[in-house]
């Protein structure tokens, strides 16, 4: 019989009020676990987008950068264009590598869901070396290459006829992108030509993905290219990454507040029962005395009870959230202006460890003082009490 | 049950011859006739301060308990017998006056010590048993080795077979009835091997029938050595001691030996 042993057996003597300590503390750190691995998913997931792009400037119209970079990653519809000269100017910048003016356009489904289309050229697939092709590049103006889920979805290959919903234009499907795991699978993606004259966007351009010919002089290229022409917003993926991130680290203070919020809760919530029960064993606590228990043995017990109880809390809390993860994620979505696709609140053994860490030095915390009291009965009261 | 009133004049009309009136100044025992008492308390005092007032729990008490020995404690509720118990069990400490267990003065210890004293010479019953009511007998009456870091099965089997309860190892305290649940509390008492065992009222919650298998436990233990200190209101119990020691006020106002004995 070990000391964990007897700690748990005192728990189970009070299985409501222990339960619903361990509720209290699971939802401290189901929270916490959340928000903090939903952090961690945003900012890893957003790394990855931004590396999917493959470049390292990004130019689009003037306007809000928020909006220009959720329209560059996520794709979508948006009413601000540059001039396709532009992107010439910026080809012949000495500092840049490789430019890929891309235009964009959606259509929207009776059901709510739209397709997003893409005019590109081979500069765009050159940017993104890592994709492949089921079948061949646009073989004329009237060829289409759907994204892996795109085609899944209208269940159509290489070969096959595909019809923009909505447009009476049917295009050849010339290739299917293998899966990315990125925005682009859900893309379509057509001839630049093709897509502005089908949507009457001769000339324009929504954004130009620039590769600088040397990434440690990034920050050059981006002045360089705003000296040139006042009407781009001109910015580095870095650049996107920090602006993106300090939106977050605004929305961390509350995440922050509501996580220490939960704890303190959790804490004196666990105190106060751990509390209730030393008082409501003072004569037990006595007779353990009487029987050969020490101080540091009645402090290590209720101490164990306490750790027991809060590790119970972090490990059901985990499980919660790992359990809830898509239904928390959709709500803390719909909360944001913007968020990364795929899934952001995935088991993490380095978050699962800090949360039963952390559930631990609440226990170590809570168990503190109750386990002092108890540690201070004396043992007399065993005998008086009778 | 008697009275506290009437609780001395029966027993020593009926059961017992007087030896000793007035306040015991317990005597060394002859070395020809009886051993060494493995408990000798001297002039014991514990004082209380209830404001300006002090009350003398106990006021200058001396008592003597020989290896084999069973002595019932009597007396009215407040005449000192549980004060007296706890200063023994070294659960309190005494005002003044010495305590020697086994020739240690435990008035002299320090807590630490007292604790390790406390578990490896003296074993306590109470009369509320106090099992832990999750933990199964067998647990229960390991509980105190838990403290001592000691693991000693032989022990536990050996006494879970005295006090007949090998059938009810693995139940818990509620399956039991008043009498099981106090032989546990005995067996538990006993796992550290303590050479006294003090009982505060160990039969006051028990029936006919579990009082005598109580008793009859106490004067298998004490015919093996132990030495029995119990306090009790129980005349029946109290009449099959040794000796009978009478409290009024904090002092010793009469000591009989049993003549049954």
């Amino acid at each position: 019989m070990k000391w964990f042993y007897l700690a748990f057996k005192n728990l189970v003597r009070r299985r409501v009020r222990t339960t619903l300590t361990v509720l209290g503390v699971a939802i401290a750190i189901a929270v916490l676990y959340s928000l903090f691995q939903f952090q961690r998913g945003y900012q890893s997931r957003l790394k990855d987008e931004l590396g999917a792009l493959g470049a390292h400037v990004l130019v689009v119209p003037k306007g809000c950068p928020y909006e220009a970079a959720t329209i560059a990653l996520h794709g979508g519809k948006w009413p601000r264009y540059m001039d396709e000269g532009l992107l010439d100017k910026v080809q012949q910048n000495p500092g840049v590598a490789q430019a890929a003016g891309v235009i964009m356009d959606a259509v929207f489904l009776p059901d709510g869901r739209n397709v997003i289309l893409l005019g590109i050229d081979e500069e765009y697939a050159r940017l993104r070396p890592a994709w492949k092709l089921t079948g061949q590049w646009f073989e004329s103006d009237s060829s289409v290459i759907l994204g892996s889920s795109m085609a899944g979805e209208a269940g159509v290959g290489p070969g096959d006829e595909w019809t923009i919903p909505g447009r009476d234009v049917t295009l050849k499907v010339s290739a299917v992108l293998e899966r990315t795991k990125t925005q682009d699978d859900g893309f379509v993606f057509l001839p630049r030509r093709t897509l502005q004259k089908i949507f009457g966007l001769e000339g324009k351009l929504v954004t130009i993905l620039i590769k600088a010919r040397n990434v440690d002089r990034t920050d050059e290229l981006v002045a360089s290219l705003r000296a040139d022409e006042v009407d781009m917003n001109v910015f580095p993926l870095t650049e996107l990454l920090n602006t993106i991130g300090d939106l977050m680290a605004s929305t961390r203070v509350f995440v922050s507040a509501v996580i220490v919020i939960a704890l303190i809760i959790g804490t004196v919530g666990v105190l106060n029962t751990v509390l209730m029960a030393v008082f409501e064993r003072t004569r037990e606590i006595g007779m353990m005395k009487a029987m050969g228990g020490s101080r540091s043995d009645i402090f290590r017990l209720v101490w164990a009870e306490t750790m027991l109880t809060t590790l119970a809390g972090g490990l059901v809390g985990v499980a919660v959230a790992i359990a809830s993860s898509r239904l928390v994620e959709a709500f803390i979505r719909g909360m944001i202006p913007f968020a990364p696709e795929g899934s952001l609140i995935g088991f993490s053994l380095p978050t699962l460890a800090a949360c039963v860490g952390l559930s631990l030095a609440l226990g170590l915390f809570a168990g503190f003082y109750p386990a002092w009291r108890a540690s201070g009965v004396r043992p007399v009261e065993a005998i008086k009490a009778d | 049950m008697l009275s506290d009133s009437d609780l001395v004049t029966k027993w020593s009309s009926d059961q017992v011859a007087e030896t000793d009136t007035g306040v015991l100044d317990a005597q060394p025992a002859s070395p020809l006739t009886e051993p060494r008492p493995l408990l000798c308390v001297r002039d014991l005092w514990r004082t209380y301060r209830r404001g300006s007032e002090e009350i003398h729990a106990l006021a200058g008490v001396g008592l003597d308990l020989r290896p084999g020995e069973i002595v019932s404690i009597v007396g009215r509720s407040g005449s000192g017998k549980t004060t007296m118990l706890n200063q023994v069990g070294c659960l309190d400490r005494p005002s003044s006056g010495s305590i020697l267990v086994d020739g240690t003065d435990v008035t002299r210890l320090r807590e630490k010590d007292l604790v390790a004293f406390r578990r490896d010479h003296i074993g306590f019953i109470f009369q509320l048993f106090y099992l832990i009511p999750t933990l199964t007998v067998e647990e229960n009456i390991r509980l105190p080795l838990v403290f001592a870091r000691r693991q000693d099965d032989e022990r536990v089997d050996e006494l879970i077979e005295r006090v007949g309860l090998t059938k009810e190892r693995r139940s818990l305290p509620k399956q039991l009835d008043g009498g099981a649940m106090q032989r546990v509390a005995i067996a538990r008492a006993l796992i550290n091997r303590p050479r006294i065992l003090l009982a505060d009222e160990p039969t006051g919650r028990l029936e006919k029938k579990s009082r005598a298998a109580v008793l009859d436990i106490f004067r298998e233990l004490a015919t093996d050595g132990l030495a029995i200190l119990m306090a009790t209101h129980d005349l029946e119990q109290a009449g099959e001691a040794d000796r009978i020691i009478e409290f009024s006020d904090g002092k010793v106002v009469r000591e009989t030996q049993n003549r049954r004995k």
